[in-house]
Order: structure tokens, then sequence, then C-alpha cells
């Protein structure tokens, strides 16, 4: 029943410790720290949409406190280039005078990264994180380097500030295992937040669990059974995103250029593993797909022009495919 | 270890069955409901619940029960059980799931496997998957509401559908044959020209029609009363005719009388002249041809050996037409069998036709009395009115004093005595006071009291001299003095002497051009002498010749304005020829 020595009660127990830490840090946004503890978990990368001062970077930076990780933030600008993410080779010289290359690795060579306002640097500079994210290893002038474990991408973005910004690629967009949006918090929120950081006590968060234990969590995820009626399920939700597709609803042959890829289905069982485990259960249910469907598939679907003129929101789209797919 | 799983899905399978059932079934049988409430009014099968519609209702009944079948016999699958287990029971797919992963071994699967076990444990899938009673209830309860709503609205505005109506009478058969014989001769009647038989059978068409279209109110609609025959308006009974007042010699009251009594002659020639009458003497003669024709037919067909060439001729009348008569062998003795009911249903036609027109010529005899009376007593109180107006306009000139009476051009010397004579008086008394205009020279405008003496011969519109005069005046307010100037005492001027001699010369042509006007047929002879004797003394002594023409105009304008207010009383014939008569004296 345990796999690498994490059962599923252990499971919750790290996970309601890891939500605990960071709450004394972070301040409100419940649902993004579940999601993004989920996301990683689930061996994800993690996309935080929201304005500035939401606290973001802080949160992502608390996640590496208490996971035990290292961290690295990077502050993306349009002058960056993809070097300063990955590293370079330097030339060095030994005590005999001979030179030869060393490799400077790059922040991405750490446990959480946090990529900063990512739209903000050139497509080139944002490509260097499209192996990294999602293999889990940097290719260095014909060298590839593995990157270490547990790796996972927390990057953040503006809605607002379009300006000087290149928006994401779809390509990277689906390397994202979830988007999640920042909401402002409400007044209550918003008068802890004061409280927490205008005095001179500053909260910290103490670490919970390490790499191990993350990587223990994750191989857990991944013995949930899922149901092929489930699976099913996932699948038409996931087809359904698409226009062309019989499974589509109107709502989507209308606004939807483009759906979601098979990546969008794998995050809706993944994340469906993990909400199934924290609400007691060993299996996943229609549900649990159900309720991570909107930050699994958000960023994956593709509107059409009349979508854009129309501003639709995706979370509109999948609600009307949850909807309209039926269970069975 | 899934046994109990598989026992309960089993139990969760039949109660997904009768519910599926029941909601099938309620919803078949609501729509059936409906489609059924409509097909009443769409196709109109008919509403009342008679033998024809046990079939229908019984197929009504087939469609939900075929349905419910069909629910209970194709079963919904374990998958679908297990689902709608797992749902009523709030277990988020464990036991679906469990079932679904019923061999595989390793990770979580046994866990969720006992923990789907644990967790159904005691599970009811009557409380897991109720049967929604209400729900199919509340179908029932929609769709007969909806089929009452249907109903309710049927009745209340009729709009059931009405039984097929029943069959034509013989009556109303033969009817529709005679009318369409009719249509035929009267085309035949239209190609050739003839004005006459064409007016003829379209009014027996029309006839014909008429009695055809009440027998089929009759037959359609028996509960509906027929309308009364329409009765003419009770008139006022006739005033007494009062004879108009003798006047003295007053022609117009003559003039009148003797319109009168040609009205009166008219009025009697008009009644023969009915149009009325005349058609419905054609139609009683067109009613006896046909059945003259009748008779010949009936005669053909007891009479086998009658040649083929007489039916022809017999045919061509279009009789054989409107019963329908063949000169095909085969059909005789249907025809010959028929014979009698036919006779029998045409005698009943032409008796209530004739009835028919006995009843509107008396309706148009009563109109037209009616009519004869009204205008008789407006021409009576007419007459009598104007009557009374020239004499008491013949009796106001009286109390005019002396006047001057000049016949046939002669100045008459004793004019006291010839005023006398004509009923006149002095003007000095003219009750119009109007006197401005007459006067001598000496004293203008002053009234002239006597004649003087002296004077032979009094003129009228003598040119200004000296002497005093006496002129003539005019009517009251309006009129104009023909010589009211300077009719001056002692010999008179040459003027005066030439216009002596027109007035004197005028009696006989104004005579002689009022003969021409006045008929000679209108008036006894001396009466119209003395008319115009009265005519040239007025137009003469110009005073009475312009209160004359007023007069005249007057009575014409009065009797436009009586006719035009009388005129939806009064015939057209008659208004017409009052106004011809008011426009001869007008321009007489």
């Amino acid at each position: 029943m345990t796999d690498g020595g994490m059962t599923p009660e252990r499971f919750r127990e790290l996970f309601a410790g890891l939500q605990k830490e960071i709450g004394q840090v972070i301040v409100g946004m419940s649902g993004v720290v579940r999601g993004t503890l989920a996301g990683i978990l689930a061996d994800g990368n993690i996309l935080l949409e929201g304005v500035p001062g939401l606290g973001k970077t802080a949160l992502v930076k608390t996640v590496g406190d208490v996971m035990r990780l290292d961290f690295a933030r990077i502050q993306f600008t349009p002058d960056m280039m993809p070097a300063d993410i990955t590293g370079t080779n330097l030339v060095m010289e030994d005590d005999t005078g001979k030179r030869f290359f060393r490799l400077q690795k790059g922040p991405v060579f750490n446990n959480v990264i946090l990529a900063d306002e990512i739209n903000r640097a050139t497509p080139k500079t944002q490509s260097a994180m499209l192996e990294a994210m999602q293999e889990r290893q940097v290719s260095i002038v014909g060298d590839t380097h593995e990157l270490p474990k547990p790796f996972f991408v927390v990057a953040t973005q503006n809605p607002l500030e379009m300006e000087g910004t290149y928006p994401l690629p779809e390509a990277q967009l689906d390397r994202f295992l979830m988007k999640l949006k920042v909401e402002f918090p409400d007044h209550g929120e918003l008068r802890a937040i004061l409280d927490r950081t205008t005095f001179t006590e500053k909260p910290e968060a103490h670490a919970v669990v390490d790499g191990a234990s993350i990587l223990a969590m994750r191989d857990l995820v991944r013995s949930v059974p899922v149901a092929p009626v489930v699976t099913d399920y996932a699948i038409r939700l996931v087809l359904a995103t698409h226009p062309e597709k019989p499974e589509a609803p109107e709502i989507t042959r209308r606004y939807v250029r483009f759906g979601a890829s098979p990546r969008g289905a794998q995050g809706l069982l993944l994340v469906g593993k993990i909400n199934a485990l924290l609400d007691g259960r060993f299996n996943v249910s229609a549900d649990d797909v159900k309720h991570v469907a909107r930050p699994c598939l958000r960023h994956r679907i593709i509107l059409n022009f009349e979508g854009e003129a129309e501003r639709v929101d995706t979370d509109t789209i999948i609600d009307g495919i949850v909807k309209a797919v039926a269970e069975v | 270890m899934l046994g109990p799983l598989k026992r309960l899905v089993g139990r969760a399978d039949r109660r997904l069955r009768l519910r599926r059932a029941l909601r099938e079934g309620g919803l078949t049988l609501a729509w059936t409901l409906a489609a059924m409430a409509l097909a009443a009014l769409v196709i109109e099968i008919g509403w009342d619940l008679t033998w024809r519609m046990i079939p229908i209702l019984a197929c009504a009944l087939l469609i939900p029960l075929a349905a419910v079948v069909r629910a209970l016999v194709i079963p919904p699958g374990a998958v679908r059980a297990a689902k709608a287990l797992d749902s009523g029971a709030g277990l988020f797919d464990r036991i679906g799931t469990a079932l679904a992963l019923e061999g595989l071994v390793g990770g979580l699967v046994e866990a969720q496997r006992a923990d789907a076990v644990q967790r159904a444990a005691g599970l009811s899938p009557a409380a897991a998957i109720p049967l929604r009673m209400l729900v199919a209830l509340r179908g029932a309860v929609l769709a007969l509401a909806a089929f009452a709503l249907i109903s309710a609205v049927c009745l209340r505005y009729d709009l059931r559908s009405e039984p097929p109506p029943p069959e034509p009478t013989a009556l109303e058969q033969a009817g529709e044959d005679l009318l369409a014989s009719l249509v035929q001769i009267e085309e035949e009647a239209l190609a050739r020209g003839d004005k006459r038989v064409e007016q003829l059978v379209g009014d027996l068409r029309d006839r014909v029609k008429k009695i055809v279209d009440e027998e089929k109110r009759r037959r359609v609609h028996p509960e509906e009363e027929p309308e009364p025959p329409e009765t003419p308006p009770e008139q006022p009974p006739p005033a007494p005719v009062e004879q108009p007042v003798a006047d003295d010699g007053v022609y117009s009251v003559a003039e009148l009388e003797a319109l009168h009594a040609q009205l009166q002659m008219e009025l009697a020639a008009a009644t023969d002249f009915n149009l009325d009458s005349v058609r419905r003497q054609a139609a009683r003669g067109l009613q006896e041809d046909v059945h003259r024709d009748f008779q010949n037919a009936v005669a053909n067909q007891n009479m086998p050996q009658l040649d083929m060439q007489q039916r022809a001729q017999n045919s061509d009348s279009g009789f054989d037409k409107v019963f329908g008569n063949s000169h095909n062998p085969m059909q005789t003795q249907d025809n010959a069998l028929s014979t009698s009911a036919l006779e029998g249903n045409l005698n009943d036609i032409i008796s209530s036709r004739r009835n028919d027109i006995d009843a509107e010529g008396m309706v148009a005899d009563q109109k037209k009395h009616a009519a004869e009376q009204l205008f008789r007593q407006f021409l009576d109180e007419y007459v009598a009115e104007k009557g009374q107006q020239i004499a008491d306009w013949m009796a106001g000139k009286r109390d005019r004093g002396p006047q001057v009476k000049v016949a046939d051009g002669e100045a008459v010397p004793d004019k006291t005595d010839a005023m006398a004579e004509m009923g006149f008086e002095d003007v000095t008394d003219d009750p119009y006071g109007d006197k401005a205009d007459t006067g001598s020279p000496d004293v203008p405008g002053q009234p002239v009291d006597s004649v003087p003496e002296g004077a032979e011969t009094t003129t009228l519109d003598s040119a200004d001299g000296t002497g005093s005069a006496t002129g003539m005046q005019g009517g009251p307010g309006e009129g104009t003095t023909l010589g009211a100037q300077g009719a001056g005492r002692g010999a008179p001027a040459d003027g005066e002497e030439a216009r002596a001699r027109e007035i004197r010369s005028l009696p006989g042509e104004e005579l002689e051009r009022i003969l021409g006007q006045v008929t000679e047929d209108r008036l006894p002879p001396e009466t119209r002498r003395e008319v115009l004797e009265e005519i040239a003394t007025h137009k003469i002594q110009g005073g009475f010749a312009n209160d004359f023409e007023d007069t005249r105009s007057n009575y014409f304008e009065e009797a436009d304005r009586l006719l035009l207010d009388e005129s939806e009383d009064l015939p057209p014939l008659f208004r017409d020829y009052a106004h011809s008569y008011f426009q001869a004296i007008l321009e007489m």
C-alpha cells in the first residue's frame, strides 16, 4: 500500500503541513497554494498569472523554503540571453596557466525556478526554458546536463502590462501543467497582509518536506488507479476542446481555434489523482477531473478570432464543455 | 471480494430500469396526450368519445406502454448502474473503479477495492437510486393539465370538430339540378342574345337558389329558426285629402289641381307598368313552362316507344339535364322510378316559389301604394298652402287702394272702378310701406293720394314731367317700379306716349308667349284664358308682374327645397315629375 514509504495518509499529512507553513507567510490564496503544490507533486510546471504585488514571487519563494529545495529566481527582461538562464562555458586558467572551459551553471540548475515575468523575455530566451521544463535537462554547447530532482518551474506573468512583452508561444504554454490565476485579496486577507508585513516581526516558513519526500509523494500520486470510465471522460473533455471533433459542443465550435494537447489529458488525470488523495480516496472520480479541468485546460485552449473579439474567457468555454460532456 | 459490489450493482441495474420506465412512460404519455389534443384540433379527428376513438386511444396508450417495456427490457449496463450507485451514494466512482479494475493488483488498487467494498456495505440501491415518483407524477400532472387546458380552450371557443352535415335532401338535390339546368339555359339565351329569356331565367334561377339555400340551411342548422319574412313598415293612415281652396282666379291653384289630376292618372298608369309585375308574370309563365316540360318528360319516360329524336327534342329544353335524365336506355328504368318523387319536388318548388313571389308582390304593391299616398298628401298640402299664400297675397293687393288697370293696351278712364273690378284698392294703402320712389316732381317722394282730375290717361314709367303722377310700386322691399317717376299731371311727354304704346302692345305678345308655355292640356280653356289674362294684367301693371315673378321664383325654390327635404320619402319618379312641373312654371 505504500510507494517508497509514502502512504496516502502521510501524503495528506505532508500536504497539509506544506499548506500550513506556506500559510504562515502567504495570506489567503488557498486555491493557488493547493494548486501550486499539486502541480509540483504531479511533476509539473506552474504558471501564475496575476497583477503585480499579489505575492506571486513570495509564494514561490515560500514554496521553495518549505520544501527545503534550492531556489532560484530569474527576473526575465528583454535583454536577457539564454545563457543567462542555462549558463555557459567560461575559459578558466589553472595554476599552471593552462586554460580550460568550465561550465558556469545558470539559475536553471536549481530545484525550484521562479521565472518572474517570463513574458518579458524574448522568445529565444523563453525557448531556453523549454528543454528544462519538459526534459528536465539543458544542452550547453553540445553537452547535455541533467537538472536536479525534483525540478519544477513556477513562472509568473502580468496579464495587464502587454507593452514590451512577448506572449508565450503555445508550445511553451503547453509545458505548464497548470495555469493558476492569482486573484486580488479581499478585505480580510489584505488586512492580514498588512499586519504581517508592516511590523518588525517577519513571518518565516519552515521546511516540511525535502526532495526525497517530494519524489515519494510523486510516486504515490502516480499509483492512484483510475477507472476506464473516468479516463474516457477525461479524454472526451480534451477532445471536446477541439472544434473539429464530434465531441465538441457548440461553444467550442464557435470560439475555439485549437484545443488542448494530450498533455492536457495527462494533467487532468495527474492532478485529479492528487485531488483524490487529498480527498481521502484511492481512485480518481469524474468529479476530480471536473475539479481540475479549469487550471489544466485554460492555457491550452486557443481562441479563434470571434472568441478574441468577444473577449471570451477560456474558463467559460471549459465550463460549457464540462456541462456538455456526459460522464458515462 | 467484489461479490457484494456486483450484487449491489445488479440491484441498482433493476432499479435503474424501473426508474427509466417510469420516466419514459410518463413523458411518452404526456407527449401522446398532447399530440392527441393537437391532432383533435388540426386534423379534426373528432372530439366526442365514440367507438371510433377507441382505436386511437388504444394506439395512444400503446406508445407509452412500448416505452415502458423497452425501458424494462434493455439493461442500462453495469457501468451505468455502478455510476448511478456511486453518484447516488456519493462514493465518487469507488464502486465503478473497483469493478473496472477487478483483475489488477499492486499500488493503490487493492486499497481502493477494499475502500469501495467498505463504503458500499449497507448501501441501499433504493436510497441511492430513487424512483423519482415526484418527477413522474409531476410529468403526469403536467400532461393532464395540458390536456385539460387544451380541452377547455376547445370547448370554450367551440373549436370542436363539427359532425359532418347530413346528406342533401331530395328537394335540395333536385333544386341543385334545376339550378344547373337554368344556368345552362341562361347561357344559351345569352349566346342567342335573347334578353327576355335571359332575364326571366335569371330571375327564376335566383329564386330557385334562394329555395335551395333555405333548404340547405335547414339541413345544416336545423335548430335555427328561419328569419321571419320581411314585413313592410306600417304606414300611417293616409290623411284625408283636402280639396284645395278655391281661389279667386289665381291660376296656380288650378294649375296644381290639374297637375294633381294628371298625376293621379300617371300613377294609375305606373301601376300597370310596374316592372315587378311584369317579372312576376314572366316568372309564373316560365314556371308553367318548366312544369309542362316536366310533364312531357314524365310522359316520355313512361313511353319507351318514344323515339330518340323526340327525346332529344325534349332534352333541348334543358329539362332532362335538370333531372339527370339520360338517353341511355340503361338508365330509363331508374329515371322512371324517381319520376314521381321528382314531380313532387318540383311541385313543391313551384308552389313555394309562387308563394314567395306573391308575398313579394304584395309587399311591393304596399310600398308603392304607401308612396303614392305620401306623395298625394304632400301634393295636396302643397297645393293648399300655395293657394292660401296666393289668396293672401291677393287680399293684400286689395288693400292697396286705388290702382290703375290697363287692359289690352288701352287706358282705363275709370281707374277706381277698374281696380274695384279687379279687387285692387288704392296704392297709398300699400301695406308694405314702400313708397319712397313714388312722388311728384313737386314733392318728390311723397305719395299721391288720388289721381288728379283732368288726367285722361295715366301712364307708367313716364318721364320726368310736371304735375303729379301715380306710379306702381314693386314688391315689398325689393320690387322695381316700372313707372314711378313722373306720371305727371297734364299732357304726357313724348317718351310717355311711346311707352304707353309699348305697353298697350305688350299684353298680346305676352299672351302669345305665355300661351305657348302653359300647355293646353293642363288647364281647361276657360281657366287658361283667365290665367293668361291675369298674367297679362300683372305684367302690364309692373308691380304686380314683379311680384308674380318673385312669387314664381320663390314658388320654384320652395318646391325644390321641399322636394329635396322629402327626397327620402318620395319616389324618384314622382320627385322628378314634380321638379319638372315647377321648372316649367319657372320658365313660363
